[in-house]
């Protein structure tokens, strides 16, 4: 058993395990993530469509304005593609940043619910009310 | 002498010595800001009565008892608005501290008000702030740097004893260098952000704006440290940052990274930082040159992951939980697409736009993936670096602050303004602008000098030896 710094236990993965960790394995290897490494050359934005991924309204002023502006930068941000990564590995790991830091699911003190409410624009019975989603 | 003029050191020496008062203090900022911020637009809002109460129970044997601190418009402060200078948060008023202001007031520190900024951080120049521009103090037709404009400004200006900032790719060091003040980031995980609103949470770190690197220190001791509620705050152990202050810097050994002093670099600038490298030198310190191979790509880097990030932590505004939600939508969509729509501004809805684009399907792996790969030879950079030297010195902007309005309109040219600051937030290293001259037309020149992860101690030893040999830290603006 590892120990973390919490003084509670997580179960190692045991021998056991193996079999579904190597079916997984092969599952994996049968079919691997679709890679576009070499897919996208000379790269363009819509922008309407990418505004509207974001939630984003725009006037129709503001699309042609960004589509010029966000097509000079990723013009720029291109010459990424000629640094030679060869060294780093596919999903770089932040060796500065913690690993997960688990703690005991107890509860604690938290904001009142009236605090926690306060800035909604629009409540209802001590809710945060939306326009109606389901028919 | 006014008091607004002091810095927390001298003013911590009148408050024991019996001189001074907390309240003459505030008193004295809150008639200076009367009188002076209408022009300077480095302030979002002031809490007077509050100021005022906090002065009249100041606790003066607490390490930052009775010191007026202005704070950036994006940490919480609970009971005050925080709106990032953005109208999305316009009705906005905090609900709970963020750790770094718990600490201040655990320190004694008073809460003074709110600064300007781009809105949501997101800028060089205060000029996104969705409010009002902030001036230079040194030339109101200049920009004062940003995004934590209105706290390097305020500072410069005597109308704060010193402010808090955050820095996400230079936003403390280069308005502090563009206002002739010191602008401290720290290591990324030395401060807790737990309560900063989130811009690019891999990059975020809050620092001091002050008028000395010795000031720069008392706010570090205050503010930095682990934090429960904040998993990237490391449990590193904080030293005194001003212990070691006064010691010589005989022996250090100095990199000037042979990318930073390139085209496009102002020749003034050049001079006034390789007259500092020339004192260090004349102390006994060792100059040596390095090279950072993968500067040239930072900035492209930095404006992947950062909007990538940035587009992520903003789909919190959505017009349900808080903040402006537009008047009768037609449904839920139309709900989020408008009060978004009407919320952000420009620079803001660039932004979300270019981060969601470079995480969506089909080019996740050609940007944003390859983004992270060089970001980590950035850091391999660093690291290498730092095998050979101790400290790195470097120009902090390389131009002085430039006019108002000049850049507003092509953003590409406003990024590149932050060509020497963005590697350190990439590499999560720690960074100091101080004042290192001025140009022939008095616009102040500031000197960066970057140290290892958690390197702050030397760091700041370096610079309070530089400042306190020379005189650019007294000279003030005439307002």
């Amino acid at each position: 058993l590892h120990r973390n710094n919490l003084g509670f236990s997580r179960p190692k993965i045991q021998s056991d395990d193996a079999p579904l960790a190597t079916r997984l394995k092969k599952a994996l290897e049968a079919s691997p993530p679709p890679r576009y490494h070499n897919t996208v050359h000379h790269a363009s934005i819509d922008v309407s469509y990418v505004a509207g991924l974001a939630r984003l309204q725009l006037s129709e002023a503001e699309t042609a304005t960004f589509q010029k502006q966000l097509q000079e930068i990723l013009g720029y941000v291109d010459q990424l593609r000629e640094v030679d990564v060869s060294s780093v590995p596919d999903h770089p790991i932040d060796p500065n940043l913690p690993t997960n830091a688990l703690r005991l699911d107890e509860i604690r003190p938290s904001l009142p619910h009236t605090e926690a409410l306060q800035n909604a624009p629009k409540q209802a019975n001590q809710l945060l009310s939306v326009p109606k989603i389901v028919e | 002498m006014n008091p607004a003029t002091l810095t927390i050191s001298a003013l911590r020496e009148k408050y024991t010595s019996g001189e001074l008062q907390p309240v003459q203090v505030v008193e004295a900022l809150l008639d200076r800001i009367a009188e002076k911020d209408g022009a300077l637009g480095g302030y979002l809002d002031i809490q007077r009565e509050s100021a005022l109460a906090q002065a009249r129970q100041a606790r003066l044997d607490l390490p930052l008892g009775g010191v007026p601190i202005a704070i950036k418009d994006n940490i919480n402060v609970r009971g005050e608005p925080c709106t990032c200078a953005s109208q999305i948060l316009a009705p906005f008023v905090s609900p709970y501290d963020a750790t770094v202001i718990r600490r201040l007031r655990e320190a004694g520190a008073i809460l003074l008000g709110r600064t300007n900024m781009d809105e949501f951080a997101m800028g060089s120049s205060t000029e996104n702030s969705s409010v009002k521009p902030t001036r230079n103090p040194w030339d109101p037709s200049r920009i004062p740097g940003g995004s934590s404009g209105g706290s390097a400004a305020v500072v410069a200006a005597d109308l704060a004893i010193a402010a808090l900032g955050s820095d996400t790719g230079g936003s403390i060091r280069q308005p502090a260098a563009l206002c002739s003040c010191v602008g401290l980031k720290p290591t990324y995980g030395r401060v807790s952000r737990y309560g900063l609103v989130a811009f690019a949470s891999s990059l975020d770190q809050i620092g001091p704006l002050t008028k000395t690197v010795r000031d720069s220190a008392l706010l570090l001791n205050a503010i930095a440290g682990h934090d429960p509620m904040e998993n990237t705050s490391r449990p590193v152990p904080v030293e005194d940052y001003t212990a070691g202050l006064d010691r010589p810097v005989r022996g250090l050994r100095i990199g000037v990274p042979k990318e930073y002093f390139v085209g496009g670099l102002d020749p003034e600038i050049e001079t006034s930082v390789r007259r500092a490298l020339d004192w260090f030198k004349s102390q006994g310190a060792e100059p040596i040159e390095v090279s950072l191979p993968h500067t040239s790509s930072a900035i492209a880097v930095y404006y992947i992951i950062a909007t990538a990030e940035a587009s992520a932590n903003l789909a919190r505004f959505d017009g349900v939980r808080y903040g402006r939600r537009t008047p009768e939508p037609t449904d839920i969509l139309d709900l989020y697409r408008r009060s978004r729509a009407e919320g952000f501004g420009p620079e803001v809805k660039r932004r979300i736009i270019l981060g969601t684009y470079v995480l969506s399907s089909g080019y996740y792996d050609a940007y944003y993936n390859r983004a992270q790969k060089v970001r980590q030879l950035i850091r391999r950079d660093f690291l290498n670096a730092f095998q050979s030297c101790d400290l790195l010195l470097t120009p902090t902007s390389p131009t002085p602050a430039f006019r108002a309005g000049e850049k507003t309109s092509d953003p590409l040219q406003m990024y590149l303004a932050d060509i020497f600051t963005i590697a350190v937030n990439l590499a999560e290293v720690c960074a100091i602008s101080i004042p290192c001259g001025f140009t022939a037309s008095k616009l102040p020149i500031g000197l960066q000098l970057i140290g290892p992860h958690f390197g702050e101690a030397r760091l700041l030893q370096a610079a309070h030896q530089y400042e306190q040999a020379h005189t650019w830290w007294k000279e003030r603006p005439s307002l």
